[in-house]
């Protein structure tokens, strides 16, 4: 699995990543990408947020907590694009995400937990693809 | 009293007792031989340090000097008829195939025998312990049973196997009956083995000094000895009858006492967060009832995993501790970082077309303890020696030096890991490991009354005390039974291994008797 989340590499598809952005978005709580954070713009607009990221968006602050420390101890991550590709590389091969891109990151994460892709975040054992979600929470909370 | 159990105190001073088999201990093991014998034509002697109930004056004999890791010597085992049995907690499973093996990684270890000579025995082993014999690792049986799915471990690093839980037996009350029935057992109590009596050259044992707490003092004559006094006491009364070997019976290579081994047992070294209860399988952290015997999941490492990564043996087991209510403040910061983590994680741990748990509305997550149980690498300095100080009997108290060396510990690091990789991988929920990896052991790890190695078995008498069938290298008609004599622990409780380690032992006694004139 590839731990680099510089971005150096080659983005994923436009249309992979705004759905990838908006289920994080549903994570962070906000409707839309914020301005400043580096992620290419949805060619139709806002995708607006699904009701199912409903469930998501009850609490940012815990993610975004456990992102902060992740980001504490992995500064050369300190990107959003970077982040999002790592992320989504994670995902590759698992099934389609434009249907269900939460269904997709959670056999992302079980695959890192499975694979041993493992990080300590303020004492947790969590997947790095975990991780990378909730730093990228506390990104876009920054902003 | 019955007339098959004898009171020491009431015979008369210097009184002989003559058997075929003389049993020194009453606990599982002795209780055990004994009854394996019952009806058979040969007699047995079964002395018992205690009377039928706790004493606090026989107990007392129990006191020494603790060196090493601190150790309670006297609370740890029970100096009355049924011996330890009568604290037990009625963890039943057998040792792993590899426990067996010699691992190249693990000095000193090896058997002499494989799991599979001791299979037909621990299934009457079961039988003496009150649980279903078998199913072990038989998850299909237990899902029948319960009627409900049991996900495997698939990060290949932990394995499900499933821990049976005795009524727990408590031997004396148990197989009194049985005991006091047989025309060709006698039990004696408040009989303390004070010396093993040898011949000059020290090979042949030709009786057994006994004393009461009272000042009498008796001899027992046998064809065959068996010392079933337990794994600490077993290896002092060996050190103890040293009127003729020096260095104490049994013990011309310096191996008596040595590899004590306990399995350390650590709390509060992880916890695990589950946001919804119904992704956790009841049999994961709960006594299930089947059949009328009780059962639930413990996880143990894959062989697999032993092998690659050249680790001890471990096992887990889960416990729920607590839920967090919805509307409470969480300010203690191990509640906040549960609470952080049961609310960023929710996103994979719960399902979401159903987030909430009906069973549990006001609540988004409980968390787990987690106990583990370990196998120490079988360490020839830790060991069982004498005091200086002397008991009531004026024999000389025990000496423990209870050590735990790194390579035991970094198994501990890697295994509680591993409890991460698996829970996450099921979807289950999330660990915080609270065990560093600084070469410390993060708190003072802890016994589970399990003494094991200080009379080894080995084929080769200057690696063990005892051969393959716990015959004593050094004499021809002195035993030792029970968990003393494990070369390796593994890390399930002793009490199912060693009661069938004792019905074989009765099986070649039976076998070598007969053969006698």
């Amino acid at each position: 699995m590839n731990n680099n989340a510089s971005g150096a590499d080659s983005p994923p598809s436009i249309t992979r990543r705004r759905l990838l952005l908006t289920l994080l978005l549903g994570l962070s709580g906000v409707r839309s990408a914020p301005a400043g954070v580096c992620v290419e713009p949805s060619p139709d607009g806002d995708a607006g947020v699904p009701g199912w990221l409903g469930l998501l968006r009850e609490d940012t602050g815990a993610a975004a907590r456990l992102g902060s420390v992740y980001l504490r101890d992995h500064p050369a991550e300190r990107s959003v694009r970077g982040l999002l590709i790592a992320v989504e590389r994670s995902c590759l091969g698992l099934g389609d995400v434009s249907s269900n891109p939460l269904t997709i990151l959670d056999r992302a994460v079980r695959e890192d937990y499975r694979r041993g892709e493992l990080v300590s975040v303020d004492r947790w054992l969590v997947s790095r693809t975990e991780a990378r979600v909730y730093a990228l929470v506390t990104l876009m909370d920054q902003s | 009293m019955n007339t098959r159990f004898i009171d020491a105190r009431e015979l008369p001073d210097n009184s002989t007792l003559e058997a075929d088999v003389a049993i020194v201990g009453g606990g599982p093991a002795g209780i055990t031989l004994a009854r394996a014998f019952a009806g058979n034509a040969s007699s047995v002697c079964l002395i018992e340090a205690g009377g039928l109930e706790a004493d606090a004056d026989s107990q007392a004999l129990y006191a020494g000097e603790s060196v090493g890791i601190d150790y309670p010597l006297v609370e740890s085992r029970l100096r009355f008829f049924g011996g330890s049995s009568n604290h037990w907690g009625g963890y039943c499973r057998p040792l792993d195939p590899i426990d067996f093996e010699q691992r190249d990684w693990v000095p000193h270890s090896g058997w002499p025998f494989t799991i599979d000579e001791l299979r037909p025995y621990y299934d009457s082993a079961s039988e003496v312990v009150e649980i279903v014999p078998g199913h072990f690792d038989d998850k299909a049986y237990w899902e029948r049973g319960i009627d409900e799915s049991i996900p495997s471990p698939v990060a290949g690093r932990l394995r499900l196997s499933f821990m049976h839980f005795s009524p727990p037996t408590r031997f004396g009350t148990r197989y009194r009956d049985d005991l006091e029935k047989a025309d060709n057992v006698r039990v004696v109590l408040h009989a303390n083995l004070c010396n093993i009596e040898a011949t000059g050259s020290g090979d042949h044992v030709s009786a057994l000094d006994v004393r009461t707490l009272t000042g009498r003092r008796h001899k027992v004559r046998a064809k065959v000895y068996v010392l079933a006094a337990g794994g600490l006491e077993n290896a002092r009364l060996l050190l103890l009858s040293n009127d003729v070997v020096p260095n104490g019976l049994g013990n011309r290579n310096d191996l008596v006492g040595r590899f004590f081994m306990e399995h350390p047992h650590l709390s509060d070294f992880a916890r695990l967060v589950v946001a919804d209860l119904r992704r956790l399988p009841n049999i994961y952290h709960d006594r299930m009832i089947v059949d009328d015997r009780s059962v639930t999941g413990t996880f143990a490492p894959t062989r697999q995993f032993l092998t690659q990564r050249r680790l001890l043996n471990a096992g887990f087991t889960a416990g729920i501790a607590g839920h967090y209510p919805l509307k409470a403040n969480y300010d203690p910061p191990m509640a906040a970082r549960h609470s952080d983590m049961l609310r960023a994680a929710r996103v994979f741990l719960t399902d979401p077309d159903g987030p909430t748990d009906p069973a549990w509305p006001d609540s988004f997550g409980h968390w787990l303890g987690i106990g583990c149980a370990c196998e120490q690498v079988p360490n020839p300095d830790s060991r069982v020696t004498l005091s200086e100080r002397r008991d009531a009997l004026g024999l000389q108290k025990i000496r423990l030096d209870w050590r735990l060396t790194e390579q035991d510990r970094r198994s501990v690091v890697v295994h509680v890991r591993s409890l991460a990789h698996e829970f996450g991988a099921l979807g289950i929920g999330r660990v915080s490991i609270d065990i560093d990896d600084d070469g410390q052991w993060p708190l003072r790890p802890q016994g589970g009354n399990h003494h094991m190695g200080t009379t080894r078995m080995h084929d080769d008498a200057r690696q063990g005390v005892v051969d393959r069938n716990g015959k004593v290298h050094d004499l021809d008609n002195l035993y030792v039974a029970g968990s003393s004599v494990f070369p390796t622990s593994g890390a399930s409780n002793p009490t199912l291994t060693l009661v069938a380690l004792t019905l074989r032992l009765a099986d070649h006694l039976k076998t070598r008797l007969r053969g006698r004139p």
